[in-house]
């Protein structure tokens, strides 16, 4: 509630400060009016006066040269009736009556319509020409105009007689306290001012119906006074003086008249301000209920919910902000409540594995007493070197192994640098070795040569790594003396081999060349003989020149053979996946092409191996024609080729012929170069068709064997490692 | 036209085998003239009519048949030469080999030959292969048409 009340106080306070500088501004340009008006107006009451008594003045002048005038006067005995006559304008109708007087002040003619009222009134007017001042008669306000009348001729011929001679005056008197005067003025400058006249001096002021004090300020100049009056009364004047005569108007308004407007101003602005707040306050009273109190619960309930009470919940009905804001904060207060349950469950759970932990890690710690000992113990039993080093390029620790096999005690080992007992050849890597582990990094079989106590020297092999932070290096090392004479052993017969091997290659280069031509030549001269002696030879001639050339043509065939078989052997493998069954099938097709009678084919999905196409396609092609061949005496030659089930490492593919077979006693020489089980009258062949099968799987890995019945068909096995298992 | 025929050049440094070449291509009914030399040296010679070729006036040959390993200079060697000449490169080259060595084989394709041919043992196979080379290269295929350098047309 109290929001209402300052909201209204302010609005209040803004609109008072707003409506005093208003009312001030409109209270100071109505002053300002005001002034204006009430110089003005004095200022119109002075010409008005100045203009009546100068017309009077003229008047009077005027008929002072009347000869009439100056004849009465002259000889008052004389009839007055054409002086009255002339005279009559002078007398206004509620006006005293005009008088003429002699010189010495003897009043002689009374002309006007209230005749004798001048004579009521004081009579003490002065006789001096020109207006009196303003004077008082009982109750009457009044002055006079005195005019004199001499005997001065009109000017003619411009000559005017010396001397003049005072005949008497023309006195008028005029009253300032007739009411209709008042009304009259009052009309011009409306009710409630007060318009006066009096001397300039002082003297007698009336407000043309009576008597008055005189205003309170300087009345010989034009002016204005704003002052307060015995009773309090604010009052606002002007004085002006009356031109030609010695009089000064004077106007004056009530402060209160001046003001009215302003007042009344006032009072709406105090009425308008009054609505104004009513309003304010009326509809901050409706915002604070509409936006505090939910604001105000939303405080309530987060005191609430601070005090623990998460099930809490606030209306949340509005679709404005706030309820926005109640939504969210339900929503809020839910997850509160949420989190909370989910923390205490999460607090039991870890108390409980905690405890679960602490009773675990004491079971840990145990274990691992436990495994400290066995460790010890196995570093005692190890049969590798086992050691510890620090930094400074000593052992802290080793193991018995030691004094096993180099003869140094524990105690020798610990108390002299390990580098001294590194063979001198050996020391500059030793060093850079050691720099790279203390650096952090791990020795994979790093060999050096260490004395032995008896002046000899075993080849170590070391494992080692680092524990950086500790400047400790572990290590393991394994006497590899005789691995390393084995190894040298091994790489000098390596070399042996490349060369034996590299001698090998061009002894056969030469052998495809040179052994090739001269058996070119016999087969060649042969041919050339046949024709040119053609009718010369008898048929035993001709016998012998086609066996030259048969044989001749069959040791070129077994020199080819040789020779391929010789590459098959050093060539590099080109190994990669193969489709078997669509290789075989291709093979069988080619070699069917050129069978002497039609083969039937089984052909079995093969697998997909890993190996060098050309080489496996080159077996298969020995393999089936082989097939092709041993079968073709029989009526209805069958090949199969199918998978044989072989092991998780291998997969076996056979090829199976129903040809004539082989005695099993024979088995082991099938495979061998120029092993033959047949004769070359019974079947032709060189020999070496299945020592290259057999050379070309032991070159993927494989292995090759047969089976085989006399009369009853022969099945070749091989066998391809599966990949990943291959050595 | 015969007598407009190019010459053939056989360069083989077995006599043996140039007796059996000849009688294959005269077997064959080839009747361009063949010009023998007995190594490689003597070939570059000959294409290039320097020492005892110096004063050849023919034009290049047809064909130019090389053996593959001949004394001195050797066919690889003189078959590299003929086709890095640009005025010799469209000579058609036929290697004759005894070898059936896959790496020269590999070379004479890089270098470049037209065709390259393994000597069978078999005479009978022989004549049908210098049949097929000498028939296609000398007088079936026309070699293209001969630009001699430094001399004016007319």
């Amino acid at each position: 509630m109290r929001l209402p009340l300052l909201m209204s106080g302010l609005i209040a306070v803004v609109l008072v400060v707003v409506f005093w500088a208003i009312n001030r501004q409109i209270e100071t340009t109505l002053l300002r009016d005001g002034r204006d008006r009430a110089q003005a107006a004095a200022d119109q009451i002075g010409a008005m006066l100045a203009q009546s008594a100068a017309r009077g003045t003229n008047e009077s002048r005027r008929l002072a040269r009347d000869p009439a005038v100056r004849r009465y006067l002259s000889d008052p005995s004389t009839e007055a009736a054409p002086t009255r006559d002339v005279l009559t304008p002078l007398a206004v109708a509620g006006q005293p009556s005009v008088e003429l007087r002699t010189a010495e002040g003897v009043r002689v003619l009374e002309i006007g319509p209230a005749r004798g009222v001048a004579a009521a009134l004081d009579a003490t007017v002065p006789l001096r020409p020109g207006l009196s001042a303003i004077q008082l008669s009982g109750e009457t306000v009044f002055y006079g105009l005195v005019t004199e009348v001499d005997d001065t001729p009109p000017p003619i011929g411009g000559q005017r007689e010396a001397a003049t001679r005072r005949l008497g005056y023309i006195v008028i008197r005029r009253t300032l306290t007739a009411v209709q005067t008042a009304d009259t003025l009052n009309r011009l400058v409306g009710n409630g001012a007060l318009v006066a006249v009096g001397h300039q001096t002082g003297g007698i002021w009336t407000n043309f119906s009576k008597a008055i004090p005189p205003p309170p300020i300087d009345r010989t100049r034009n002016g204005i006074l704003e002052y307060r009056t015995a009773t309090g009364d604010r009052r606002l004047g002007a004085v002006s003086m009356v031109a030609g005569t010695p009089w000064a108007a004077w106007i004056e308004f009530p402060f209160d008249r001046i003001l009215a407007p302003a007042r009344a101003m006032q009072r709406r602005m105090v009425a308008i301000g009054l609505v104004a707040i009513g309003l304010a306050a009326v509809l901050v009273s409706m915002i604070s209920a509409r936006i505090t109190t939910p604001l105000h619960d939303l405080t309530a309930a987060t005191v609430t919910i601070a005090s623990g009470e998460y099930a809490h919940r606030v209306h949340a009905a509005r679709r404005d902000e706030i309820g926005q804001l109640a939504g969210a904060f339900n929503a809020m207060t839910e997850r509160v409540e949420a989190a909370q349950q989910d923390l205490e469950s999460r607090v039991r759970e870890r108390t409980a594995s905690l405890s679960e932990a602490g009773a675990a890690l004491q079971e840990r710690v145990a274990e691992l007493n436990l495994a400290r000992a066995e460790l010890d113990r196995f570093f005692s039993l190890s049969l590798d070197l086992l050691c510890i080093a620090g930094a400074d390029g000593r052992f802290r620790r080793v193991n018995p192994a030691w004094q096993e096999m180099l003869g140094w005690s524990p105690e020798e080992l610990t108390s002299m640098p390990y580098m001294a007992l590194v063979h001198p050849d050996d020391r500059v890597r030793t060093a850079t070795e050691a720099a790279a582990l203390a650096a952090g990094g791990t020795t994979v079989r790093f060999e050096n040569r260490y004395r032995a106590k008896d002046g000899s020297y075993r080849w170590l092999s070391w494992k080692s790594a680092s524990a950086g932070n500790l400047g400790l290096v572990y290590a393991a090392a394994r006497d590899v003396t005789e691995e390393k004479r084995t190894t040298e052993a091994l790489a000098s017969s390596v070399s042996e081999l490349n060369v034996i091997n590299d001698e090998l290659e061009s002894f056969s280069y030469s052998v495809s060349h040179d052994l090739r031509a001269p058996l070119r030549h016999i087969v060649g001269f042969a041919a050339l003989l046949e024709q040119s002696a053609d009718e010369r030879m008898l048929d035993d001639d001709r016998r012998y020149l086609r066996t030259i050339t048969k044989s001749a043509t069959h040791m070129g065939r077994l020199i080819d053979d040789l020779l391929s078989f010789s590459r098959m052997g050093r060539a590099a493998l080109n190994q990669r996946t193969v489709n078997l069954d669509a290789l075989v099938r291709e093979v069988a097709l080619e070699v069917g092409r050129d069978a002497p009678r039609d083969v039937t084919w089984n052909l079995h999905p093969l697998p997909n191996v890993h190996g060098d196409p050309s080489l496996l396609r080159l077996a298969f092609v020995n393999l089936l024609s082989n097939a092709v061949k041993y079968s073709s005496s029989r009526p209805r030659p069958e090949i199969e080729v199918n998978v044989d089930g072989g092991g998780p490492d291998e997969t076996v593919v056979y090829v199976r012929d129903n040809g004539v077979g082989f005695d099993m006693a024979y088995a082991d020489k099938l495979f061998g170069v120029f092993q033959r089980l047949h004769s070359s009258d019974e079947f032709e062949g060189t020999g070496i068709g299945l020592a290259n099968v057999r050379r070309i799987i032991h070159r993927h890995g494989g292995r090759v064997w047969a089976d085989g019945i006399v009369d009853g068909g022969a099945t070749f096995y091989m066998s391809f490692p599966k990949r990943g298992t291959q050595p | 036209m015969i007598a407009d025929l190019k010459q053939i050049l056989l360069a083989e440094d077995n006599a043996n085998d140039v007796e059996l070449t000849l009688n294959a291509l005269r077997g064959n009914h080839i009747v361009n003239e063949i010009v023998v030399v007995r190594d490689g040296v003597e070939a570059l010679d000959y294409l290039y009519r320097r020492n005892t070729f110096a004063q050849r006036t023919e034009t290049n040959p047809a064909l130019v048949l090389l053996d593959l390993k001949m004394p001195k200079v050797d066919g690889i060697e003189v078959l590299r030469q003929i086709k890095e000449d640009s005025a010799l490169k469209s000579i058609p080259v036929v290697m004759l080999t005894s070898s059936r060595e896959e790496q020269d084989l590999v070379r004479s394709y890089e270098l470049g030959v037209n065709a390259y041919v393994v000597k069978p043992v078999a005479f009978h196979e022989f004549i049908d292969a210098v049949k097929l080379l000498g028939g296609f290269w000398a007088v079936i295929n026309e070699p293209p048409p001969q630009r001699p350098q430094g001399q004016a047309r007319g």
